[in-house]
């Protein structure tokens, strides 16, 4: 078994649409170890979340390989794709929006078990509430629809779904963003004590570096596409080598 | 020398429900006033009734707002529409809410000139334009005039924004939200150019914001509102590193900073604005909740000079 949960190497990503070309992500190369916390910090149109997208499938890289576990995905058919999403999760910035909005959170997070966990019925409606217990909502919420919910409460639920495989890894893109403060600290914390549970790894990709200082191992600083600096926490806030790192840390209010 | 803004007993909804309750508080000129809460604690509720934004159906259910010595809620709407952009403009968090897609910047700056100062030719609103384009970072002035909205990246469309409420010089700004939508890099230059701008112009702001940087570095009052309430109002330095209320404290805590150890967030939510009654709203969430805070109907207390708390419990802060 090989060290690393997920490597990159040597990743571009490359969007056009006849004349306009934009590469999103340049010769991108790190890589995580399970139950590892990376953070990945960047500014709008850094190619944080192109990252992120490429991981999962919803994207497909212009050169390189992404190893997971090893085996490389990058050609990943449709069904082994599925197969990976039963280990790999996502949680994103509006958890409204991830969620169908004419449909109850309870049969919502009964898709996603049915599908990839394979369990039907009561089976699957007892996981439901088990899995909104765990994050720390009444079972209840499974009869609500998303917009009845907060945005802390919706995030909870988006993790609740992600949670139904037991993930190895869950990527985080933005995903207390959209909340206050408040919500934003709830959870962080939600996911802290599932990771512990689970020793699950998180990818957590945001544009708040105070946030995430305060609970990541590793950091991954992007700038237009690329890797600008790489390395733990602690040796990037208290001595940052590239002068983009050092611009956000100014920038801090 | 009589407040800019007098916001007296001042209780708003919509539909019937109170939002905003019981509101009091004066702003003067050149001061800016920082507004913090939770989402859902009326923030935005209290600036709109204060623009008085009747399309977005706010309601003024009791209370006065004064501004400039005339009493806002019981104005005329061809008055109300005179001080809107003249003397008082607003600016949102999503630069592409205030500006009209389909129509060139610069026709939106001489429609607001026009629409105050009568026949104004292009040459004159460029002139204006390019002196506050000038303080707040834009250059490029006609390049950005014949732009449209969406030709221009956010930190620049949101300039843009401020620099067309600023454009008559108004003698308050209400910004909810100015710079959440910007990355951390741009809202700092937006921030400290709003400032500047703020400083040579001699204009007073109402400022939203959930970032406490932001409010930190722009104000220098802060009130604190949970539950359409005010449960604390202060100067800055005081609000900020010696918090009364129980909230303001948990509010606090709950923001990330650099290096600091993880943020502790409260638990639950800001209660339904429909059934929150007479009473402490907070007293579910507090950790310093008695049996009778439930009742307690509280008054707000002059703890020091010009900082006030909304708090029955005497004892957790004297």
């Amino acid at each position: 078994m090989p060290d690393n949960l997920v490597s990159f190497k040597g990743v571009s990503k490359t969007f056009s649409d006849g004349n306009y070309t934009v590469q999103a992500l340049k010769d991108i190369s790190f890589s995580m170890k399970p139950g590892e916390i990376l953070g990945v910090i960047g500014e709008s149109g850094s190619g944080k979340s192109t990252l992120a997208k490429v991981l999962t499938g919803l994207h497909r890289v212009s050169s390189g390989q992404i190893l997971y576990r090893g085996e490389d995905i990058v050609h990943y058919k449709r069904a082994q794709w599925h197969q990976l999403y039963t280990k790999v999760q996502m949680v994103f910035q509006s958890a409204v929006g991830s969620f169908n909005p004419r449909r109850k959170i309870g049969p919502s997070i009964e898709e996603t078990i049915c599908l990839l966990c394979l369990e039907r019925g009561n089976k699957a409606k007892d996981m439901v509430g088990e899995l909104l217990k765990q994050v720390g909502l009444k079972e209840s919420y499974r009869d609500k629809y998303p917009h009845e919910l907060s945005g802390g409460e919706c995030q909870r639920a988006a993790i609740a779904r992600a949670m139904a495989v037991h993930p190895e890894l869950l990527i985080c893109d933005e995903a207390t963003s959209a909340l206050d403060v408040s919500a934003q600290a709830q959870i962080i914390e939600l996911l802290l004590s599932l990771r512990e549970r689970q020793n699950m790894a998180i990818l957590f990709i945001t544009h708040d570096l105070p946030l995430v200082s305060n609970f990541t191992e590793n950091l991954i600083i992007m700038h237009a596409g690329e890797i600008v600096e790489r390395g733990t926490t602690k040796n990037i806030l208290e001595n940052p080598q590239s002068r983009y790192t050092q611009a956000l840390i100014d920038a801090i209010l | 020398m009589a407040p800019l803004l007098q916001v007296e007993n001042l209780s708003a909804g919509y539909g019937g429900v109170k939002i905003v309750r019981d509101v009091v508080f004066n702003l003067h000129e050149n001061e800016v006033l920082g507004i913090v809460g939770e989402s859902g604690c009326g923030k935005s509720t209290m600036v709109k009734a204060i623009a008085r934004l009747k399309g977005m159906n706010t309601e003024i259910l009791s209370g006065n707002i004064r501004f400039k010595g005339q009493d806002l809620s019981t104005l005329s709407k061809e008055k109300r529409r005179k001080i809107m952009g003249e003397d008082m403009a607003i600016i949102f968090q999503n630069p592409e809410a205030s500006l009209n897609p389909s129509r060139k910047i610069g026709h939106q700056f001489l429609e607001t000139m026009q629409n105050h100062r009568g026949a104004v030719r292009w040459s004159e609103m460029r002139d204006n334009a390019a002196e506050i384009f000038n303080k707040i970072g834009l250059d490029e002035v006609d390049r950005i005039l014949d732009a449209y909205p969406f030709q221009l990246s956010g930190g620049m469309a949101q300039r843009v924004a401020v620099a067309l409420a600023m454009l008559l010089k108004p003698k308050l700004i209400l910004a909810d939200e100015p710079t959440s939508a910007l990355d951390t890099t741009v809202q700092k230059q937006v921030v400290e150019e709003m400032l500047a701008l703020k400083k040579s112009l001699n204009t007073a702001m109402i400022v939203i914001s959930h970032n406490m940087g932001v409010v930190g570095k722009m104000a220098d009052t802060i009130a604190v509102m949970y539950g359409g309430r005010i449960v604390e109002i202060g100067c800055k330095e005081q609000i900020l590193n010696a918090p009364a209320h129980p909230y303001t404290k948990a509010l606090l805590s709950a923001v990330p900073k650099l290096g600091a150890g993880l943020p502790v967030g409260l638990k639950g939510r800001p209660p339904h604005f429909s059934c929150i009654k007479e009473g402490c709203g907070f007293y579910d969430r507090c950790i310093y909740c008695t049996e009778k805070c439930a009742s307690y109907n509280n008054v707000a207390c002059e703890i020091r000079k010009d900082h006030w708390v909304l708090c029955g419990r005497k004892e957790i802060y004297a």
